[in-house]
């Protein structure tokens, strides 16, 4: 099947292709999902390389769970978010070595570079809070307010109940406006607030 | 502005910001995950044209002996068939005489010795 005409299809159904045989399928959700388990590897870990390594490993366990995939119980990227938070999980128990790299520039022709050295700058800032932040409200916040993600969505991904998501999304943007209050002028706010 | 961030207004910005400033992954990582994902799905096609598992009478055939030891069942009951049909003289009357005295039965009286050798204990006492 060609590969805009799977554009319109589920990511549940593309992996039943999937599972038949079906060499475009595992194209159109390796240029799907890959982007968007790698973001939210990154914003969960802070570490490009580590992301690249959790994302390769989730997407893995997606290509092997195919044949067994049942259909109607869970959503694909619900699963995968699950996984990637697993994979972080046992990253951070481990001590690492490996430095903060910085992401890959992003091209946006519709910005000037004053705009986009500060989106970098907020970006970055906020990436460091998140790093600071506990492993379980980091979660919440970049799943709630990053992936923009409902409240029931994100106690099916974590395993809790909807207001324990609640308790710790607010608990993490408190932490993290108080992490960043002393920069909100580096960061362009002053005039704002 | 977002006014779920109303309590802390400058949030919202940065969540835009990562929103728009994803890390994306390198083209080595793409094509490492179309190599897993292709990798994979020849296993399952491996995986389809495997031998189905033979059903228990299926494995019970094996284990009698398969055609073979069935070729020689086969042979033995036709040949007891066909004896049983056409029995050769020398065993009509015989089996004739079986089958009346299962059938019918006889009033033939047989002396049974119920304690083989006691004889020779009395021969003993008498002395």
């Amino acid at each position: 099947m060609p590969l805009d005409a799977m554009s319109d299809i589920t990511d549940e159904a593309l992996l039943a292709l999937y599972a038949k045989g079906d060499t475009g399928a595992a194209r159109a959700l390796t240029l799907r999902l890959t982007p968007r388990v790698m973001a939210h590897a990154y914003r969960l870990l802070g570490i490009h390389a580590e992301a690249e390594d959790v994302t390769q490993e989730a997407m893995l366990r997606l290509w092997r769970i195919a044949p067994d995939w049942r259909q109607g119980e869970a959503r694909v990227t619900t699963w995968l978010y699950r996984v990637v938070a697993n994979l972080c999980a046992d990253r951070w128990r481990k001590p690492s070595n490996v430095a903060l790299d910085a992401i890959a520039e992003p091209e946006d022709g519709t910005m000037s570079v004053a705009d986009q050295m500060q989106e970098r700058a907020r970006a970055d800032a906020l990436q460091g809070a998140l790093n600071r932040l506990p492993m379980r409200q980091r979660e919440a916040v970049i799943l709630r307010h990053i992936e923009g993600l409902s409240n029931p969505e994100i106690a099916q991904i974590m395993g809790i109940n909807v207001e324990a998501v609640e308790s710790l999304t607010a608990r993490g943007k408190r932490a993290l406006s108080a992490d960043l209050a002393g920069k909100r002028e580096e960061l362009g706010y002053c005039d704002e607030y | 502005m977002n006014t779920e961030h109303k309590e802390y207004p400058e949030l919202s910005g940065l969540f835009d910001a990562a929103r728009a400033q994803s890390a994306r992954p390198s083209e080595a990582l793409m094509a490492r995950v179309s190599e897993d994902a292709a990798e994979v799905q020849s296993g399952f096609r491996t995986r389809r044209v495997m031998p189905v598992k033979p059903g228990r009478m299926a494995q019970l055939f094996q284990v009698l002996g398969g055609w073979p030891a069935m070729g020689g069942l086969v042979m033995a009951a036709a040949t007891g068939l066909w004896i049983g049909a056409f029995p050769p003289d020398s065993l009509s009357v015989g089996v004739s005489q079986a089958a009346q005295a299962l059938l019918v039965g006889n009033d033939t009286a047989y002396l049974i010795d119920i304690a083989p050798g006691s004889e020779f204990d009395l021969g003993e006492e008498a002395l």
